[in-house]
């Protein structure tokens, strides 16, 4: 929308500085000739900044890539190469993917998919319960809503820090420590923050929809499902994106609670994995690559999302 | 359309008493289209409460009792998590905690990491300025500038770690090549270095999120208002500053507030990169303190000194939040 008006704001001006440009008196002409000179200097400038900046950010990432394909003898010498020159080496991946550490899988493999089970059903979970909730607070009526409702922004405030020693103490009392019960269960109740995102998204889906569908003979639970989730459907997926993402990048969590190797988590096994292969550089940039990979290529696939997600939670 | 009895419902639910909600409750499945109002509103209030509570049930269950028993486990003595050991101490927990140097050096470095947040933000506003009066490849600049955020930071570290080893990475390779150092340096190793090298990451990771909040808000920057002071001849910087800097303010206030609480409780970067704490602890923030006092102390975790850190914790950020409504009055512009 913006960028096409934009679009359009600049084609005017050059129409009307072409238009204009016969009658134009040479002084003035001359002005605008060195205005548009110092533009287009400002336009250099500003497009040498960005793709420095662009560098900046990936950079990075090529050496992580070139490494991890080069062999050990290459990567371990003083002079650094910007290619594999000895030659392409896959025994960093093969180290990922094949060696076996704990049980049948390896640790990084292994843990990629305790991190699927582990964070996918509370991300789903949470964001349903989520939904329900911001529905009700959205669009229902009834007693005590804005007293729930203040408790709700209320937990908002509370200091994670405050209560991660008395969970984990209650935790391990019941034997959830070295479960992954303390990183799922609590999730499945839905978060605030994901609440108040989703009312205000609800709150501007017209309620005469809503009332039409009632004399249709939709309950509250069916106008739920059958008008709020279609019509709120890119928000949803920004939530659940979110949330499966930061679930993914999670650290402190399964740290606390799920170190041992045949449950941890990739983030934990990455770790593992690297102080095994301490030193052996391409592995180790192999596998931090395969643990990058998945949520770049889940957030260049729903980059709209993302975007969309994150720049909406912060203009309240 | 349902307005008028949606006037009247509210009323109808003050005069109402409790026990109208097991009666909806036993009328059970789905309401008639043309029921009669009473058993409607009741019905809709029950799902009002039964859609509303399962976020609340949770925050009360996994938030809000370790709330209240987290002040009980500061005020006592503990050996290691078995709580029929516990002996009152009364404030004894936060003296041990304030009368440690570990700890205020692990607060020192925390405030290092704020440092580090700030010049993040300073960064992401030239670039999201930059980037707003960018036609051409607008969009493919901001796909990159936010690939850091949906990154592993432990990945992230690893990555960094590579690129500042000491005998082969990258970094010192280019700076020799360069004729700018002739003996590799330790980042590492060495305690001047380590908290630059921290800088990069946090800088590298935190400027994503920001560029995309900050762009937000300056493509809402009301047109009409640069092209008045085009006309004025106003130049590119005051601007910059007259228009832009005071429209997004708000923006930028809520990234500074939220980047600093997230500062205060920096871990994963610094326990990946050094998990010992670093040369001469330059790496110990203060969750990391938190951390090794839950783990890694001899004789067991100390629960009552890891949930005083916590508090006091608490009580920094309290701060910051106390700080963000007091200054978003004093320099943030709401203009609508």
């Amino acid at each position: 929308m913006n960028n096409e008006e934009l679009f359009e704001n600049t084609v005017e001006e050059t129409a009307a500085v072409q238009g204009g440009e016969a009658v134009l008196e040479a002084p003035r002409k001359i002005r605008k000739m060195s205005a548009n000179g110092t533009n287009i200097a400002k336009k250099i400038v500003m497009y040498i900044i960005l793709v420095l900046f662009t560098l900046w950010i990936l950079v990075p990432f090529y050496i992580v890539i070139v490494t991890s394909f080069k062999q050990w003898d290459e990567a371990n010498s003083t002079n650094f190469t910007w290619w594999p020159t000895m030659g392409f080496s896959f025994e960093g991946y093969a180290q990922v993917f094949e060696k076996p550490i704990a049980n049948a899988y390896t640790a990084i493999l292994t843990g990629f998919l305790n991190t699927l089970w582990i964070i996918i059903p509370p991300t789903l979970l949470g964001l349903f319960t989520s939904a329900l909730a911001a529905y009700a607070f959205a669009k229902l009526r009834f007693r005590g809503k804005n007293i729930l409702f203040g408790i709700l922004l209320a937990t908002m405030m509370i200091p994670g820090m405050v209560t991660l020693v008395p969970a984990f103490t209650i935790y391990d009392l019941i034997g959830w420590r070295g479960t992954p019960l303390p990183l799922m269960i609590p999730g499945m109740f839905g978060a605030a923050a994901c609440v108040f995102y989703l009312r205000q998204f609800f709150t501007g889906i017209p309620t005469e929809t809503l009332e039409a569908a009632k004399l249709d003979g939709l309950g509250y639970v069916g106008i739920f499902f059958w008008i709020m989730v279609p019509l709120s459907k890119p928000a949803l997926i920004a939530q659940g994106v979110l949330g499966f993402v930061g679930g993914y990048n999670d650290y402190f969590g399964p740290l606390l609670y799920l170190t041992s190797p045949p449950l941890q988590t990739l983030q934990i096994a990455l770790t593992t994995f690297v102080n095994q292969y301490n030193s052996n550089w391409p592995s180790i940039m192999a596998g931090t690559l395969v643990a990058l990979l998945p949520t770049v290529i889940i957030y260049i696939v729903a980059q709209k999302y993302f975007i969309e997600g994150i720049a909406s939670s912060g203009l309240k | 359309m349902e307005k008028i009895e949606d006037v009247i419902a509210p009323n109808e639910d003050v005069t109402d008493e409790l026990i109208a909600l097991p009666e909806g409750d036993a009328e059970g499945g789905r309401a008639p289209v043309r029921a009669p109002k009473r058993r409607k509103t009741d019905k809709e209030e029950l799902m009002g409460w039964g859609m509303s509570c399962i976020p609340i049930l949770g925050f009360l269950i996994f938030g809000f009792i370790p709330l209240i028993f987290s002040l009980y486990i500061c005020f006592n003595q503990f050996k290691g998590l078995r709580l029929n050991t516990a002996e009152f101490v009364g404030f004894q927990n936060f003296q041990d905690v304030l009368s440690d140097s570990m700890f205020w050096r692990s607060v020192v470095n925390t405030l290092f990491v704020i440092g580090a947040t700030l010049i993040s933000l300073v960064i992401s506003i030239i670039i999201s300025t930059l980037l707003t009066n960018c036609n051409r490849g607008k969009k493919i600049f901001q796909t990159v500038y936010f690939i850091p955020y949906v990154c592993s930071m432990v990945a992230v570290t690893f990555m960094w770690q590579w690129i500042f080893n000491y005998n082969y990475g990258v970094l010192n390779a280019v700076l020799r090549n360069l004729g700018i150092i002739k003996e590799n340096i330790n980042w590492l190793g060495s305690e001047s270095t380590f908290m630059p090298v921290m800088y990069v990451i946090l800088i590298w990771g935190g400027t994503g999120f920001n560029i995309i909040l900050l762009m937000a808000a300056m493509t809402n920057v009301n047109r009409n208002c640069y092209e008045a002071a085009d006309i004025d001849g106003a130049g590119m910087f005051t601007k910059f500053f007259c228009i832009t800097l005071p429209a997004i303010s708000p923006t930028i206030f809520y990234l500074l507030i939220t980047g600093v609480i997230g500062s205060l409780q920096a871990f994963t970067q610094f326990q990946v990169m050094a998990p010992s704490g670093g040369p001469g602890y330059k790496g110990l923030t203060i969750v990391f303190y938190l951390f090794r006092e839950l783990f890694q102390e001899q004789g067991g975790s100390d629960i009552g000194i890891a949930t005083a850190v916590g508090w006091i914790l608490a009580l920094f950020i309290a701060v910051v939040v106390a700080f963000n409504f007091w200054g978003s009055k004093k320099w943030v512009s709401y203009d609508e």
